[in-house]
């Protein structure tokens, strides 16, 4: 099994701590990571992104509020067992949210929401 | 001085300046790139490639100024050595100056380390600082830099100052294996293991280090000196034990080479 990554891009409109939300559930979903892994501690994770301590503890709390990450005291943040993942709403959410990221990062880049919907109904009927 | 204190003398000289000679040829011998590439296994084309374009990214990431660094330590021991060779001060002082300045250059290092690249890719494996330097080579390595407080009673400030030389390198080399990975997200999955070994070798050789100030400070108030006493001869015995623990613990970590497994997991994202 790979290694999971996650990257913060600061040139994005999304906050940091939201892109850390959104790249940590997509590979929980796509089992990339799976249910029990251990994960970086919020110390960990800030510094190798760049980011401030509070960045990370905040998206580690909203993926905990959510289901898909429990605390698990000096054993550390893990991947929940039993994930979210078949919640439809949840799972609605996390799709918005994804290509939400997607738009807003290719808009930032010049694309038009024509040139953006063309690809996307080209992928999706291919 | 007898005639076997000044050869002990010009033993030290010698060693001084044969060691700023050495230095500054081979200041630009190792940059951290080639040093992680160190008796790396044959790997397949691809993979060889994938690592080697690692690595030239994390030293352009980098841009550690290891030549400038090296030129520095040698230009210092060769001071030391021409102050050995004509004054008469203590070749325990002239080794704890070099010490200070040894500590001062690491120090420098890890800040330039620390302020590398921009960080913005992570991997989501938690690291360990055990993973880097095991634990019985930090207590062989707190020993080592402790151990010239034993000979405070022969040399008060070089031990005192060899003693700080050596607990900062030491502790350098804890922060090294802390440090927060750096990876430019090209080709992630060989970064992350580039990061891991190059933490790995920096932080040993660090710890490493931190044992040969001692080691060679204790061994100018041993070797030659007429009527060692007990407790010096057993903090003496005590240093070379740890610097030969920490030099197995160096080599063991240089061979240390990715597995099946590990190049396995290199084929599935990057590339």
């Amino acid at each position: 099994m790979a290694d999971g990554f996650v990257t913060v891009d600061s040139s994005l409109d999304t906050p940091a701590y939201q892109q850390i939300v959104q790249q940590l559930r997509a590979l929980v979903e796509r089992r990339e990571l799976l249910p029990g892994t251990v994960l970086p501690t919020v110390r960990q994770l800030a510094g190798d992104l760049g980011v401030a301590p509070n960045t990370v503890a905040r998206a580690y709390a909203e993926l905990q509020e959510e289901g898909w990450i429990v605390g698990d005291g000096r054993r550390g943040t893990r991947v929940a067992e039993d994930v979210p993942a078949s919640d439809k709403r949840v799972r609605g959410r996390a799709l918005r949210d994804a290509v939400a990221a997607l738009i807003s990062s290719l808009r930032h880049r010049g694309y038009s929401a024509l040139e953006i919907g063309e690809e996307l109904r080209r992928h999706t009927t291919a | 001085m007898d005639d076997f204190e000044a050869w002990s003398r010009w033993y030290w000289v010698a060693f001084f300046a044969i060691s700023g000679i050495v230095l500054l040829l081979g200041r630009r011998r190792f940059t951290p790139g080639d040093l992680a590439l160190v008796r790396m296994p044959v790997l397949a084309p691809p993979e060889t490639e994938r690592l080697q374009a690692a690595v030239a990214r994390r030293d352009a990431l980098e841009s550690f100024p290891s030549a400038a660094m090296a030129t520095g330590i040698a230009l210092a021991a060769l001071i030391a050595a021409v102050l050995g060779a004509l004054t008469s001060a203590p070749i325990s002082l002239l080794f704890a100056m070099l010490c200070l300045v040894l500590a001062g250059t690491v120090a420098y290092g890890y800040i330039r380390l620390r302020r590398a690249g921009t960080r913005r890719v992570a991997s989501l494996r938690a690291r360990h600082q055990s993973s880097a330097i095991a634990p019985w080579m930090m207590t062989a390595a707190v020993v080592a830099a402790v151990s010239p407080l034993v000979f405070i009673d022969a040399a008060p400030l070089p031990a005192i100052v060899v003693t700080a030389a050596s607990v900062a390198i030491a502790l350098v080399g804890v922060r090294v294996a802390q440090l927060p990975a750096l990876l430019s997200g090209v080709d992630p999955q060989v970064e992350a293991y580039l990061d891991d070994r190059v933490r790995a070798l920096r932080s040993v050789n660090l710890v490493g280090l931190a044992t040969a100030p001692a080691y060679v400070f204790e061994s100018t108030l041993t070797i030659g000196a007429h009527g060692a006493s007990w407790p010096h001869a057993i903090a003496w015995i005590a240093v070379t034990f740890a610097a030969f623990a920490a030099s197995i613990s160096q080599i063991a970590t240089i061979k240390r080479r990715p597995d099946a497994s590990e190049i396995a997991r290199w084929g599935q994202t990057g590339g």
